[in-house]
């Protein structure tokens, strides 16, 4: 069996562009969610970090002398670098009554399993390469022929035909049940690292975590089964591509389940209201008190990059993925009306459609964390059995019953 | 809350069991009605008022954006209410603010401080140490070879004013007490009696008329 080069070629790019994605998404986060805070609180924020620009300027005895007196600021854009090297450069210490395996191991599950979860949402559209240079602009330059040749034979299937490939990292048929299996281990991260860290409040953040993980995970299933119901199919490619009208959309069918999943989303995220493993008023830092220097930030990075999974996650579920409302494979249609787009423009609208419309969920859940006050943790536990869960299951049961009348006629 | 107290309670039931003793409650009763116990109205009327402050502001940004490329960025509206200090400073600063010490002057220059002592007595944070020295005039007797404050210790609060006898040490409004050293705050006797407040601080209204300086 020969080496499908194209294939390789596609994920090698896939893969760059989705940790390229994750990760400065993740350090772009932790700067939008301090400035966020404060203009949501009539404050300037963060904006003291700079890099110095050198000015000219005239030395008391003649000449001209450099001055460093210029500050380039970028509305303080370079916290989320000074705090990376903060973290990168301070002392790694590690408590001499840890358990060192476990202690250590536990920031790279946290770390993994968020980048992991990201591995089957599709961020864009079906890609022909083939096809990539056609337009009415390019097609009309000679000297991109030669490439035009090359990508039609590179990326052709031997026989002539063209192949399309998915901007999807992993094209799984079990899609969402893979989320729900690596974000579930994810809690494996917290509960370690409270259990390892021998001390009391690590612990108890551990223990809460497991708790609250596993009364969420169970909504969080339940929530978008539904979906699953009227879509038919588990498979998130599946799923978007049957979400290009806009009547399909997620949040069309299932507005309610939007707020449900949305709510359970946060809770396994960890971050307020529902910040009870963390718990900074009663237990100091939770599971991670111990950690110290990059360990330390790398549990604060998942935490970023997981804000960035779940608005990719709840984009593909609710907002209908990269499509554009009424953007088809070949261009607008509205009604009767056409208005032709060549591949490559509908491929890069697509993109930008999923990335705004992940900046935008982005957005709303860190409104979120500024705006709501923290649970209780009796409150908490009331909210994701009692409330959370009974609802997804009448839900579920409504569902159900109307898609079988529905495919009954 | 007292549920005796709560008049959406049936008072009654509660009144009797309350006054016989059986009833000793430390939960409030909840006082929400079914509206707000449904949570998700409340929580999205919540974002609604978070987030039309957020968007005001942003406009407001937009709007300062504005200014800022015609050059006259200061006479924007501003949506901050905070203060940016250092380059900013709060304009409603009260005129009788305590804020670092000076020490006064004879008419010949010489500090009015006769080194009694009752100011470093006085301290609750025992940040002024003083030397005494003899003075020439027999009427006088002592005065300070070395009089230093640690400002970084000092709590601002004005016993030191209170105590000295010959009106010898004020306090200014001027909070600038700010260094990136620590040795340099420790005023020493002749920067307390040769410093100047800044600008805004001259008009400090200083209850027993002004000082006598240098
Ligand atoms: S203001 Fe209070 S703390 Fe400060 S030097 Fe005077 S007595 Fe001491
Ligand atoms: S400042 Fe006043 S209270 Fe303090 S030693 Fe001098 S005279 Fe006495």
């Amino acid at each position: 069996m020969t080496l499908d080069w194209a294939f390789l070629l596609i994920t090698a790019v896939n893969l760059v562009a989705v940790i390229g994605l994750l990760l400065n998404l993740g350090g772009v986060l932790t700067w939008v969610e301090r400035k966020q805070a404060a203009v949501m609180a009539n404050r300037i924020g963060a904006n003291r970090c700079y890099i110095p620009v050198p000015v000219p300027a005239k030395a008391p005895g003649g000449g001209w002398k450099v001055r460093w007196s210029k500050r380039f600021t970028l509305v303080g854009l370079f916290h989320a670098i000074a705090d990376g090297m903060k973290m990168l450069t301070k002392e790694d210490y590690t408590p001499p009554f840890v358990n060192r395996f476990i202690y250590n191991l536990a920031p790279f599950i946290a770390f993994v399993t968020v980048f992991a979860t990201f591995a089957v949402i599709p961020f864009g559209g079906p890609v022909e390469p083939a096809r990539l240079l056609d337009g009415p602009l390019l097609s009309g330059i000679g000297a991109l022929d030669g490439a035009r040749a090359w990508l039609a034979g590179f990326f052709g299937d031997g026989s002539g035909a063209a192949r399309t490939f998915r901007l999807q990292l992993a094209d799984l048929d079990i899609g969402v049940l893979y989320v729900f299996a690596v974000s579930g281990t994810g809690v494996f991260a917290a509960a370690l690292a409270g259990w390892s860290s021998n001390n009391k409040f690590s612990l108890l953040g551990g223990l809460r975590a497991s708790a609250q993980m596993i009364s969420y995970e169970v909504a969080l299933g339940l929530s978008v089964i539904g979906l699953f119901l009227i879509h038919g199919t588990v498979d998130l490619g599946r799923i978007v591509d049957q979400q290009q009208s806009l009547w399909m959309w997620g949040i069309v069918l299932q507005p309610h389940m939007f707020f449900l999943f949305l709510a359970a989303n946060i809770a396994e995220n960890k971050r307020i209201p529902f910040d009870m493993p963390e718990g900074e008023s009663e237990l100091v830092a939770g599971y991670f008190t111990e950690y110290s220097a990059m360990k330390m930030g790398m549990f604060m990075m998942s935490e970023f990059v997981a804000i960035a999974v779940i608005a990719g996650l709840v984009t593909t579920l609710f907002f209908g993925g990269y499509h554009v409302p009424f953007l088809y494979d070949d261009g607008f249609h509205f009604g009767e009306s056409v208005v032709p787009l060549s591949h490559l423009t509908v491929v890069v609208l697509r993109l930008a459609s999923f990335t705004l419309k992940v900046l935008v969920l982005c957005w709303f859940q860190i409104l979120i964390r500024w705006t709501l006050p923290k649970f209780r943790y009796d409150q908490v536990m009331r909210l994701g059995w009692k409330m959370l869960l009974p609802i997804s299951l009448a839900n579920l049961v409504l569902t159900a019953g109307i898609a079988q009348i529905v495919n009954a006629r | 809350m007292n549920p005796l107290l709560n008049p959406k309670l049936p008072e009654p039931a509660y009144k009797e069991e309350f006054t016989a003793g059986r009833l000793f409650t430390y939960r409030n009763p909840s006082d929400l009605t079914l509206w707000e116990r449904l949570y998700v109205p409340e929580v999205l009327r919540g974002l609604s008022i978070t987030g039309s402050i957020f968007f005001k502001n942003m406009g407001l940004w937009l709007v300062w954006l504005g200014y800022w490329a015609r050059g006259r960025a200061n006479e924007a509206p501003r949506g901050a209410v905070t203060v940016y200090y250092p380059e900013e400073e709060r304009p409603d600063m009260t005129k009788v603010n305590r804020g670092k010490h000076i020490l006064t002057q004879r008419l010949n220059g010489e500090p009015q401080c006769v080194a009694c002592y009752m100011c470093a007595t006085a301290c609750p944070a025992w940040c002024i140490h003083i030397d005494a020295g003899e003075h020439p005039d027999p009427a006088i007797e002592k005065y300070p070879v070395r009089f230093d404050i640690e400002i970084d210790k000092c709590i601002f609060c004005g016993y030191c004013e209170e105590a000295c006898p010959v009106d010898a040490i004020r306090l200014t409004t001027d909070y600038h007490t700010v260094d990136y050293l620590r040795e340099r705050m420790v005023y020493d006797r002749d920067y307390l009696l040769s410093w100047n407040p800044t600008k805004v601080q001259q008009e400090h209204v200083y209850p027993g008329g002004e000082p006598r300086r240098g």
